[in-house]
């Protein structure tokens, strides 16, 4: 039922410190860089990522996890698959007339069940109906209609709390995901530093959290503050 | 010792983090060192703040000089120079720019395009040059006895989720009456509401009595019509009006430039 491509292919990373990460193919080509290596065939042996040390390899690759796991689960176009095959069995399966209480109560609208299949097919259809041999599919479709908004609240939660990190952590972070080029990292990022600074109440505030120092001379102090002037 | 961001991030993520923030706070972080200074000027910064449509709105305009200078510029100069400057549309009787601290859209609508009773009749009004506007004309009152200013503008040209607040621009001639002694009505509603308050002020008051106009710096007073929240830009048109109807005074001396609508705290 899953729609990912699991082929099962499993890639070797190596670190910058010669660490060995077996990550699956799926997970692994959410890096644009490594997908780029998987389909020149170079993804012989073990793919080296030179400027990414292991620590940071372990988070990518924990947020590349997530991000396939959550794709997998809310993948709408195999809802719409999974809907289309529910369709045509429930028209292989014949009649169902009067088999299923929970089916007859539901069929109000309907007074006089004649139990021809594609008019079942179409009652089920509107109505949501569960005819028991799909159950699971029928379950996940609900579901997923149900919990859309939820899910992805949940993902942004989760997200935030995998930045929530010391400084340096997120700096690794940041020049990893540049590298291996995988966007949701990388902007999820840069969105976190953005709203670090946003929140300075002063440029020293900004110079202490970041650790800058600041080589102005006088003059070209003065002169800045003059363009910026216009800020109240 | 906290390592120092900018000796391990290119400057170029820094100017990437900063496009995140705002306006005001890539400007204010230019005082941070020279390398974020840098950075705040990158055009892929201005560039985001720029709205989407800008191009195709001062593709608009009327002067071709203008049209070439805007297309020589880069982003950041283009965002300046909207925001100090701005550029003339609609055949010249709009001004379009934009409110530095957001990126927001701002326009003025020149005295040519607001409905003035009387505005045609040469012993009420007349059109005069003045080097200190923005426009090829102002409207200048020689004398009325029933004053009525009233601006129109359709608010799917102004950025969405913003509370825009209308004034009116104008400066006395030396010689004027009439506005000391009567006050006038300001109203700015949507077309489509009910809502909107109207406010009761002396334009030119005499020194007791509060002033409710301020000089703008750019050798023009303006005066705060009203407001109006823009949700999608799907509400139509926001009409902006000035009304002085008590016939008993007779009304002169007043210079109108325009009606300037433009996001509420900009200055």
């Amino acid at each position: 039922m899953s729609s990912s491509n699991n082929s099962g292919k499993v890639l070797k990373l190596k670190s910058k410190d010669n660490q060995i990460f077996e990550v699956e193919e799926s997970v692994a080509i959410q890096s644009e860089l490594i997908k780029n290596v998987v389909e020149a065939g170079c993804d012989i042996g073990v793919i080296p990522l030179l400027t990414v040390h292991s620590k940071t390899l372990r988070n990518v690759i924990e947020w590349c996890q997530k991000h396939v796991d959550y794709v997998e689960e809310n993948d709408s176009g195999s809802n719409e698959e999974e809907i289309k095959n529910w369709e045509s069995e429930i028209c292989e399966e014949g009649n169902n007339n009067g088999s299923d209480d929970e089916e007859t109560k539901n069929w109000e609208s309907e007074e006089n069940n004649n139990g021809s299949d594609e008019e079942e097919a179409k009652n089920w259809e509107s109505e949501g109906n569960n005819d028991g041999s799909n159950k699971e599919e029928v379950e996940n479709w609900e579901w997923e209609e149900n919990n859309d908004g939820s899910d992805e609240e949940e993902l942004e939660n989760w997200e935030s709390k995998f930045v929530d990190v010391d400084k340096d952590s997120l700096y690794a972070l940041l020049l990893a995901a540049d590298y291996l080029s995988i966007d949701s990292l990388l902007e999820r990022v840069i969105k976190q530093v953005a709203d670090v600074i946003k929140q300075c109440r002063s440029v020293e505030e900004v110079r202490q959290t970041f650790g800058i120092k600041s080589d102005f001379t006088p003059e070209e102090e003065e002169e800045i503050r003059e363009e910026i002037s216009w800020i109240d | 010792m906290k390592s120092d961001i900018t000796s391990i991030l290119p400057e170029e993520c820094i100017s990437y983090i900063l496009s995140l923030t705002s306006p005001t706070d890539v400007c204010r972080s230019k005082l941070v060192s020279p390398v974020f200074r840098s950075a705040a000027n990158s055009d892929t910064i201005w560039g985001k703040f720029l709205p989407s449509d800008c191009y195709e709105i001062i593709s608009n305009s009327p002067s071709s000089l203008s049209k070439r200078l805007t297309a020589s510029m880069s982003k950041t100069q283009l965002y300046f120079h909207l925001c100090n400057r701005g550029v003339l549309i609609d055949n010249g009787t709009m001004s379009f720019g934009l409110d530095k601290a957001t990126g927001k859209k701002c326009y003025m609508m020149g005295a040519r395009r607001l409905s003035i009773a009387e505005v045609n009749t040469p012993t009420n009004w007349r059109w005069k040059c003045l080097p200190q506007s923005r426009f090829s004309e102002v409207a200048e009152l020689k004398q009325v006895w029933s004053l009525d200013v009233k601006g129109v503008i359709e608010t799917k040209i102004l950025s969405p989720k913003t509370t825009y607040v209308a004034y009116l621009v104008y400066k006395f001639a030396t010689s004027r009456s009439g506005f000391d002694k009567k006050p006038v009505d300001l109203h700015v509603k949507l077309e489509e509401s009910d809502a909107g308050r109207t406010f009761r002020v002396f334009l030119d008051p005499s020194s007791n009595i509060p002033q409710f106009s301020r000089e703008r710096g750019d050798g023009w007073m303006e005066v705060k019509l009203g407001e109006f929240f823009n949700e999608h830009g799907d509400d139509g048109k926001a009409v902006c009006r000035l009304r002085e109807v008590d016939n008993s005074t007779p009304k002169k001396g007043l210079i109108i430039e325009g009606i300037d609508i433009r996001p509420k705290d900009s200055r």
